[in-house]
Order: C-alpha cells, then sequence, then structure tokens
C-alpha cells in the first residue's frame, strides 16, 4: 500500500524527518556565483597548529591550472565567538599545493593575541573564472593539517561542511537547524589513557544551546555550552588507562558533528567524530 | 539534496605494512530519530579468497553496544588481501557467499553511520570515520592528494576497494604531477584489496600536487604519513572531484571534470 507514492513502512520514516529537519538541511546560496567554504577549525596556541592545503578548486575543476596565478582566495578569520577577526587574499602561485600556516596569517594580521585567542574558525573563498556548468556552485571541504607540540608531523582531517558561502561581499551561514533538539552520538569510542579535545563548530546563522554528554560506565557529565554562529567550543575530555567513554551531544543543529583531537603522551590523532 | 544511503553497509578493517588494523564498530546509531530497529545483530568478518566472499561469525551485538576488533584477533590467511569487512548482519550468513550480502542493516543518512577504522603500534593509533558500500565494478578514479610532508617520515598511499563480486582483478594505477602533466609513475592496484603504495619513490616536492588515476577500477584513496620514531601517524582519505562543487548536477561535473583530466593527461598514452 503507498500513500502519496511513499511506501506505507517508510512513512513514519518520513513523517519523523519532516518534524527533525524542519527546515532546509544546507540553504540554497544567495547566487549560483556564491562561493562555498566549510568553517575549518584554526588552533594556533603552546600545543597546537594549523597549516591548510590551499588548492586551486577552480583550475582542478575546469582542469587549468595554468591560469591559477590569475586567481585568488580569501582567508576569512574569526575568534571563538564567530566574531570577524580579519581577511587575508593569497594570490594563486604556479605551483598547484601552498601548505600555507595559519600562524604567519595570526601573527602577520595586526591583531593583538588576547583578541585572537587561542582557536577560532576560518573560510577560505575561492575566486572562479566563470559560472560552474550544471547550475554548481564551487566549494572548498579541504584539508587541514594539525601539528601537536612542535612535532614537525601534522595530521590530518578532511573538511565536512558547505557551511558558509560568499557573494559580493556578503557571508551567509547555510547550514540547517531545526525546531526539536536532537542527539548526535559521536560515532568514536573514546579510550584511554588519552586526552581528547572536542571541536564543535556552530555552522548556522544562530547562536545555538549545546548540551554535551560524557558517558563513562560509572557516571554521566552534562556540560552546556552556548556557541555564537561561527564560533567554536572545544570540549576537553580526559579518559584514564582501561577506560572508555562515548560522547553525546544535544542541540537543534543538523550537523553536530566536530572534529576530534586525541594525544597521547607522544602521539596524536585527529579526525572527524 | 541529501544522497540516500543503501540499506546496508560494511565497515573495513584494513591492513598495511607490519601495522595492526583495528576498527571499532558502535551499534548506536548518530542520531537518535532516524532508526528504530534495536534487533540484535549477527557480527560477520568477511573476506575475499578471490572466488568467494568467506564468512566467519564473530558474536551477536546487542542494541547500545560497541565492539573493538583487530586483525590481531584473526588468522593472517583472513588477511590475503588486507581487507576484512565487519557486516551487522540481520541474520545467519553461509560460510560462503556468491556476492556481498545485500540485507537491510544499520543505517542512516543524516549522517552516515560510521565505526571507526585505523591503524595502530606500540607507539600510536590514528583513524578515520569508516563505512563503505561496495563500489561500482566499471568505476574509475581521479584524485588529488595533498597530504605528503617532508620532515623525518614517510608517506603512503593506501587505495580500498570492495566490490560485491569476490573477484580479484588487477588494474592500473597512474600517478601524475597535476600542474606539469608530467607522467610520474604507474603501479598495480587490485579490487577487493588494500594497496599500500610507497609515495617518497616518486620525488614530489612540497609544492606538487600529485593526481591519482584509474581509467577502470573506482577506490576510496587514503594518505597515511608515518614519522620515523613510529609515534606519529596521519590517516585521511581524499575527497572525489564531485566535491569541488555543491548543488546542480554533481554526477555530471563529476563526470566533467574526470573526463577533462584523462583527456589532458593522455591516460591512454600510459594505459598499457
Amino acid at each position: 500500500m503507498k500513500i502519496k507514492g511513499h511506501n506505507i513502512n517508510d512513512v513514519p520514516n518520513i513523517l519523523r524527518r519532516k518534524l527533525y529537519l524542519s527546515s532546509a538541511f544546507v540553504k540554497r546560496p544567495e547566487s549560483q556565483n556564491a562561493v562555498i567554504s566549510d568553517l575549518f577549525v584554526w588552533r594556533s596556541d603552546k600545543s597546537w597548529d594549523t597549516y591548510f592545503e590551499l588548492l586551486d578548486i577552480y583550475g582542478l575543476i575546469t582542469c587549468d591550472l595554468d591560469n591559477s596565478t590569475h586567481r585568488d582566495s580569501i582567508f576569512e578569520f574569526f575568534n571563538r565567538d564567530g566574531e570577524f577577526l580579519f581577511e587575508k587574499v593569497i594570490s594563486g602561485n604556479n605551483f598547484a599545493r601552498n601548505t600555507v600556516y595559519i600562524k604567519n596569517l595570526l601573527d602577520n594580521s595586526g591583531i593583538d593575541k588576547q583578541t585572537l585567542g587561542d582557536f577560532g574558525t576560518f573560510s577560505v573563498f575561492h575566486s572562479i573564472d566563470k559560472s560552474l556548468d550544471f547550475e554548481s556552485s564551487l566549494t572548498d571541504r579541504g584539508y587541514c593539517g594539525y601539528e601537536h607540540s612542535g612535532s614537525n608531523f601534522r595530521g590530518y582531517v578532511h573538511g565536512n561542511f558547505d557551511a558558509i558561502s560568499k557573494f559580493e561581499n556578503k557571508l551567509e551561514l547555510l547550514m540547517g537547524y531545526g525546531k526539536l533538539y536532537q542527539s548526535y552520538n559521536l560515532q568514536h569510542i573514546l579510550t584511554g589513557p588519552s586526552t581528547y579535545e572536542i571541536a564543535l563548530v556552530n555552522p548556522t546563522d544562530k547562536q545555538q544551546s549545546v548540551k554535551v554528554k560524557i558517558i563513562t560506565l560509572e557516571s554521566e557529565i552534562y556540560e552546556k555550552y552556548s556557541i555564537p554562529s561561527r564560533g567554536l567550543q572545544v570540549i576537553k575530555v580526559k579518559v584514564l588507562d582501561n577506560q572508555t567513554s562515548r560522547v553525546k551531544i544535544i542541540s537543534k543543529m543538523f550537523m553536530a558533528r566536530p572534529t576530534v583531537f586525541r594525544y597521547t603522551s607522544n602521539s596524536m590523532d585527529v579526525f572527524h567524530g | 539534496m541529501l544522497q540516500r544511503k543503501a540499506e546496508f553497509v560494511f565497515f573495513p578493517l584494513l591492513k598495511s605494512m607490519d601495522l595492526e588494523g583495528w576498527v571499532n564498530i558502535v551499534y548506536f546509531p548518530p542520531n537518535n530519530w532516524e532508526y528504530l530497529d534495536k534487533k540484535p545483530k549477527y557480527l560477520y568478518l568477511i573476506y575475499p579468497n578471490g572466488t568467494k566472499w568467506k564468512t566467519v561469525f564473530l558474536e551477536k551485538i546487542t542494541f547500545n553496544k560497541s565492539r573493538l576488533f583487530s586483525t590481531q584477533d584473526f588468522k593472517e590467511i583472513f588477511f590475503d588481501k588486507s581487507l576484512a569487512l565487519i557486516y551487522p548482519s540481520p541474520k545467519i550468513l553461509d560460510s560462503e557467499l556468491d556476492f556481498l550480502p545485500n540485507f537491510k542493516t544499520w543505517s542512516t543518512n543524516i549522517p552516515a553511520w560510521r565505526a571507526s577504522s585505523g591503524f595502530k603500534n606500540s607507539y600510536a593509533q590514528v583513524s578515520y570515520q569508516s563505512d563503505i558500500e561496495p563500489l561500482p565494478e566499471k568505476g574509475s578514479l581521479l584524485t588529488f592528494h595533498p597530504f605528503i610532508q617532508f620532515s623525518k617520515l614517510k608517506n603512503y598511499l593506501v587505495v580500498l576497494n570492495v566490490q560485491s563480486n569476490p573477484r580479484i582483478v588487477n588494474h592500473s594505477l597512474l600517478i601524475f604531477n597535476s600542474k606539469s602533466k608530467e607522467f610520474i609513475g604507474k603501479t598495480q592496484i587490485q579490487t577487493n584489496s588494500v594497496t599500500t603504495i610507497d609515495l617518497d619513490q616518486f620525488g614530489f616536492e612540497s609544492t606538487d600536487l600529485p593526481v591519482f588515476v584509474s581509467k577502470s577500477m573506482a577506490a576510496i584513496p587514503f594518505g597515511l604519513g608515518i614519522n620515523l620514531d613510529m609515534n606519529l601517524m596521519s590517516l585521511e582519505h581524499t575527497h572525489p572531484p564531485g566535491s569541488f562543487v555543491v548543488r546542480g548536477d554533481r554526477n555530471k561535473i563529476q563526470k566533467q571534470i574526470k573526463s577533462k583530466w584523462l583527456e589532458t593527461l593522455k591516460v591512454d598514452l600510459y594505459e598499457n
């Protein structure tokens, strides 16, 4: 039996989907010529350094890296509260891979360290020569490398969201949120001995209340946060030897999926949770 | 528009060189509204022997539990192709299968239900969020790889392929410099296998962006970095070219990107 073209067994799931996904999962940007970026996590303190692999995305789409020098990339930096910090334009190179050391951009921004803070978010918007075919828009979901404790070694993690668009100098947050609170269960079991730092970005256009539940065999701990739009909260979880933990993130965001940093006394791992 | 995933999924347990592979699977969904079936599932390890998928029953898993498996838990023969899959089956499986099972099991769309898969040694562990649906038999690979590092470490490309058909078939992987379009080398990859390729042999520089191409086999490529002290590792997969865009027809633009690059790189010249 079918209802409005749907198999009757699928109807409960469709209703739940309509209930929880009560607005667009990702908003359509204002124009097809808007360029889109993830909100990447930057960290710059005595423990962490951040690198970004800057590629000429338009050149890769069009198979034209010969004209990369005519294309620019605009980095927009935000602090942990999502406040705009500064913009940096990086001109295209006559080579294909530019590993950008984020600390250099922060240090050269002219903004004092206290205003910058130790972490925040940034986006990378690429210039395009002309509109893309098939009504597509360019997005950078690229790769950040994180170095721990001056190890001279980067752990890489790819971008995940089409979080923010830029069109005619106007920024627009694209990721959706609903009317109901929903849970995101981190699909990773935390194992010790180690320390985890769970970096949760708010890629929506509204401040979000977030409850984080840390679950071990012995206890459940709740912590509440308020993350401004474009902002970032880093939640530290220590896991003892032979202990495991789980993390549940409760918010109205459709994708409360964090970047997870795990480190021990002499090693580290970074991945999407 | 969200892409609807298949309702069956596999979680890879990978082997690479002398690293121990591990996978930690979780029987709790990523969200609290999309998945309602809480029935116990039969966990199987499934590996290819070239003509069949061999299945090994592991245990039953109940809702809200997780389970960690390591390559060291199993016989080496299971990892002849450096690949095994963990499958949460709703029913008992035969000991040999002609194709991967496709019974509806745990699966979600927003986001996709994943496990943690990775490698470890005595000092470090590294992981990525893993799930894999069988790839099409007629597919191709084009990927750009910005993960090579230049301090005291080794750089590898790890190529993962899973198809429903258990056949092991060799394919060519061609390596180019994306900027100069120079042909750098050619190596072999296989279906239903994990192939590890030493990237340091090709002499890439820090401003080079290697591009890897297979005209006849789809795959998931990873960058694996290991420092010489063995206490730091990095593992991440690259995006398919369709991920450079949103909206519109991503399949068409991915085809367009692939065909432009295959033509420009003159891939046919180096295939044979």
